[in-house]
């Protein structure tokens, strides 16, 4: 699995939105801030609930389900109760395909 | 037609009426009564999530939002040759075949022998041998509250059916082996197995999963198990399905005065996998012994959930069972030991040991007792390590290679678990194809 693979398409996610996908059975949750597209492993390091429920505010996704708060970009944790960092994915464009890096 | 669920708890209890009107349903009347109730009961609880308990390390959105397909007729083409490939060799036993959850007549070898053994297809056995059927199915497993359960009987289409009477001890193992293909769109499969094995009775099931490719599905097997007095049952799960297919079993066992029960689960295969095995000690003096040995890789996620009820006096249970991590897989071990108020003289032990291989595997152990009578005896333990250097290093110094040091720390580790098989070609094979696993895992650089 060191190819990138096609996650999502670019039309699929407006500014500032997040939205998961799936290849095989991993979330994958993918944002744009800024013009730029994040992808990250869409379950929270804390209890492992969806991430995307939550809300993203800039480059940071804040859980809705007890407040941990990672950045999209590099994976660090901002806030607890949240301690190990989420995982994050390579992201490259190719026309309208968003593909990303699972290693 | 293919019946297609988009994941969404309305498709799976529409699709019912679908399913009934399809052909495919070709078990008698009373089971299809069995299929309504079974569906209501999904329709209240729908598929779990995080905040259930028992469920609380392992994320089913996925299911929720992929859609699978009751397709194709059971009879892809699998040929005699692609089955022997998964046979184990030297062993001697009745092969039953089903493919994509339906009874593949040959290459299967029925039986129905003179002492009254039976071992032949559920959906068979449900019109031939009725009321034997209808006195067992569902009798055990939860279609109520279960949701895998519940959508397990609703979309059921075959099986095996075993039935051993009073006083045989059949020893040939059964190997029922399940096949699932490339249907080119992923699958919705059920399995359902009946096995009865009568008063002072004997045997050995082999339920054994494969794919032919690395496919995505979903596979949600339910096996229920009544284990008569005085009888002895051994029962191995061979997991090793497509590492993209979705895997859930349920195996619930019924066990009687003075049984005996002997659980072995190896799992391999699958992208996400529960496995549920509930056995409940209903009879006095009872003993259930459960083995398992889960491997895990990538990004595979193993949840294995064990509930052993002691339900009456002086019954023994014992759980071993251990877990190979690498890469950036996820194991969980859930393991409760509930004992009813009556259950005096239980004596229970469980023990969960895990290997990480990797920086980036994990695991959740989470061992439990519930306990309602003040005369037993309870022991739980969950250990989690890396392989021990002061092991390796003492092999290292006495000349064995580091890469053969590790070998055998691996056998040993993972043969606490599969030297209780009694069936000694199973055993055998699996020993091969463990290690075959773990010098894959060592020319990829894990196995620190
Ligand atoms: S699951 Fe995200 S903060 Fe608890």
């Amino acid at each position: 699995m060191s190819d990138f693979q096609k996650v999502a398409k670019v039309s699929d996610i407006a500014e500032g939105e997040v939205q998961s996908f799936f290849i095989n059975a991993e979330a994958i949750a993918v944002c744009r801030v800024e013009g730029n597209f994040y992808a990250f492993k869409d379950e929270c390091t804390h209890q492992s609930f969806t991430l995307s429920d939550g809300d993203l505010d800039g480059e940071r996704i804040i859980c809705c389900y007890h407040g941990a708060e990672f950045n999209v970009k590099t994976g660090e944790v901002l806030c607890l109760p949240a301690v190990e960092p989420l995982e994050v994915y390579p992201v490259r464009i190719d026309g309208d395909d968003i593909l990303i890096k699972l290693d | 037609m293919a019946i297609v669920f988009d994941g969404t708890r309305e498709s799976y209890v529409e699709g019912l009426s679908e399913f009934l009107g399809s052909g495919r349903n070709t078990l008698p009347e009373w089971v299809t009564d069995l299929r309504r109730e079974a569906i209501s009961g999904f329709g209240n609880t729908g598929f779990p999530m995080l905040s259930d308990e028992e469920w609380r390390f392992t994320n089913l959105d996925v299911l929720r939002r992929t859609s699978f397909s009751i397709v194709g007729n059971g009879i892809s083409d699998v040929s005699e040759k692609t089955v022997d490939s998964y046979g184990f060799s030297g062993l001697s036993c009745v092969r039953l075949v089903f493919v994509n959850g339906r009874f593949a007549s040959p290459p299967s070898d029925e039986l129905r022998d003179e002492e009254g053994v039976i071992a032949t297809s559920l959906s068979k056995a449900a019109c031939e041998y009725s009321d034997l059927v209808r006195n067992h199915l569902a009798r055990y497993a939860d279609y109520e509250k279960d949701p895998f359960i519940s959508l397990n009987t609703s979309y059921f289409e075959d099986g095996v059916f075993i039935y051993v009477p009073d006083g045989v001890v059949f020893e040939k193992p059964v190997h029922v082996l399940y096949i699932s293909t490339d249907e080119g769109q992923p699958m919705f499969v059920n399995p359902r197995n009946l096995i009865v094995v009568g008063q002072s009775s004997g045997a050995k099931v082999v339920e054994h999963y494969v794919s032919t490719s690395q496919n995505v599905y979903f596979s949600n097997v339910v096996t229920e198990v009544v284990c008569g007095e005085n009888a002895n049952l051994e029962h191995y799960r061979l997991e090793f399905e497509s590492q993209k297919a979705f895997n859930f079993s349920t195996l619930r066992v019924n066990q009687r005065k003075n049984s005996n029960i002997a659980s072995h689960s190896v799992l391999c295969g699958g992208a996400l996998v529960r496995n549920n095995i509930h056995p409940v000690l209903a009879g006095e003096g009872c003993n259930s012994d459960i083995y398992g040995l889960f491997m895990s890789e990538g990004r595979q996620h193993m949840d294995n959930f064990m509930r052993v009820e002691h339900a009456s006096p002086h019954c023994d249970s014992r759980q071993f069972y251990n877990g190979v991590l690498d890469g950036r897989s996820k194991g969980v071990f859930h393991g409760r030991i509930m004992v009813h108020e009556g259950a005096e003289k239980t004596d229970a032990k469980q023990t969960n040991r895990n290997l990480l291989l990797s920086d980036m595997a994990q695991i959740d152990t989470k061992p439990q007792l519930e306990i309602y009578n003040d005369d037993v005896k309870c022991t739980h333990g969950a250990t989690i390590g890396q392989m021990d250097e002061e092991a390796l290093f003492y092999l290292c110094s006495r000349g064995i290679p580091m890469r053969k040091a590790k070998i055998i720390m691996l056998r040993a580790f993972t043969n606490e678990t599969l030297e209780n098989m009694s069936i000694s070609s199973i055993r055998d094979a699996l020993e091969d194809s463990v290690m075959q696993w773990f010098e894959r895992r060592l020319e990829n650089g894990s196995g620190r």
